[in-house]
């Protein structure tokens, strides 16, 4: 099942070798990558929603190779051109149609939809420490392709990254364990285009039973958030997004329960959003899919229902 | 991700120097970061010392 999406019962927090008492500094663990400092709080907060019907069928053709196809039908948001704030929705339908090579030191995998976009990407590792992904997105609109490049380095106790986009994006981050349990982290970015440059800061504490991390950067933005986990099933998840030049905020709280054949994520926001995802297993190689998300506000609601086939 | 993106165009010599202090922020932070371990490694060594004497 390589290539495929992992498992409804994955544990949400790596299991740990207990440490010993004494800190041993020159046997530091290795960090997450720097972009997946709040993996556990996206996990349980932002599931992949969606609104109408959706099918998704992946084939393997053998040990390395996969194909997928994908359908959605459902509406689609518009730009609403008059000035007022009702939501303008037309039915849309698109297939998606995926290849894939996945090998242990190289993957590749292409996804060409009929709205007229591909999506490329590709990791190949050097050496055990040293790898290189690249992303593409082609589209018939004007201006609106991109490619990604990104070079990541391990180290015993750090992981650092060198990306380069298209329009003069440059970033780099770095990230490393301090003590057993707390990471701390940087990056730096600049966007040619804008003439805009950034640093931002991280850090991320974790043990077991728990995952609190938070980033701060000069473009505004403060994030935090945290995971604790309550039982082998059950893990409750909050996170706070401020941005203090435009006094943005936003606070969520969530909960991630997973069972033998299920799993089921919710949330409520403080914007009035509430949102819930159920993957449940079928016994005949099925995982059935429930998303639901209400937003009282903007009287927004969206529900859908899909099957993924193996 | 870069929430500042369609923020007023700053001049070029103003954004390149905004530019360094950021790669200069970012590099001190690295070091800091860097060094960490081993702070945090003599005090624990000293605490053992400590322990020692007592």
């Amino acid at each position: 099942m390589e290539g495929f999406s992992p498992p409804i019962n994955t544990a949400q927090v790596d299991a740990k070798t207990k440490l010993d008492e004494k800190v041993d500094y020159s046997n530091l663990p290795c960090p997450v990558l720097y972009e997946e400092l709040n993996r556990e709080a996206t996990m349980a907060l932002k599931p992949e929603l969606f609104e109408g019907f959706r099918l998704d069928y992946n084939k393997s053709l053998n040990q390395k190779f996969f194909l997928s196809h994908s359908i959605l039908m459902g509406p689609t948001e518009v730009p609403n051109p008059t000035p007022s704030s009702e939501i303008i929705k037309i039915p849309t339908a698109n297939y998606d149609f995926g290849a894939g090579f996945i090998d242990p030191k190289l993957y590749l995998i292409g996804r060409i939809t009929t709205d007229g976009r591909l999506n490329a990407r590709a990791k190949f590792d050097l050496t055990d420490n040293f790898s290189v992904k690249a992303n593409a997105l082609l589209t018939d609109e004007e201006d609106k392709s991109q490619g990604h490049l990104v070079i990541d380095y391990k180290g015993s106790d750090y992981r650092t990254q060198l990306q380069l986009g298209n329009n003069s994006v440059y970033a780099a981050n770095y990230i490393q364990h301090v003590t057993p349990h707390l990471s701390l982290g940087g990056e730096a970015f600049w966007l040619g285009q804008q003439l805009m440059s950034g640093v931002g800061y991280a850090a991320r504490y974790e043990t077991d039973k728990t995952v609190a991390s938070g980033q701060i950067a000069s473009t505004g933005v403060a994030v935090m958030n945290y995971v604790h986990k309550v039982s082998e099933k059950l893990s409750f998840a909050t996170d706070f997004i401020y941005n203090y030049l435009s006094r943005d905020v936003t606070a969520s709280v969530g909960y991630d329960l997973i069972t033998r054949q299920s799993r089921l994520r919710g949330k409520v926001d403080s914007n009035g959003v509430v949102a819930a995802y159920l993957e449940e297993q079928l016994p005949i190689g099925l995982r059935f899919l429930l998303s639901a998300e209400v937003d009282h506000v903007k009287k927004d609601y969206k529900f859908g229902f899909g099957v993924n086939a193996f | 991700m870069f929430p500042g993106m369609f923020m007023r165009k700053p001049d070029k010599a103003e954004a390149l120097k905004q530019l360094r202090t950021h790669v200069a922020l970012f590099g001190s932070w690295v070091v800091i970061i860097r060094a960490a371990p081993y702070v945090l490694s003599y005090f624990s060594d000293s605490k053992d010392e400590l322990k020692i004497d007592f």
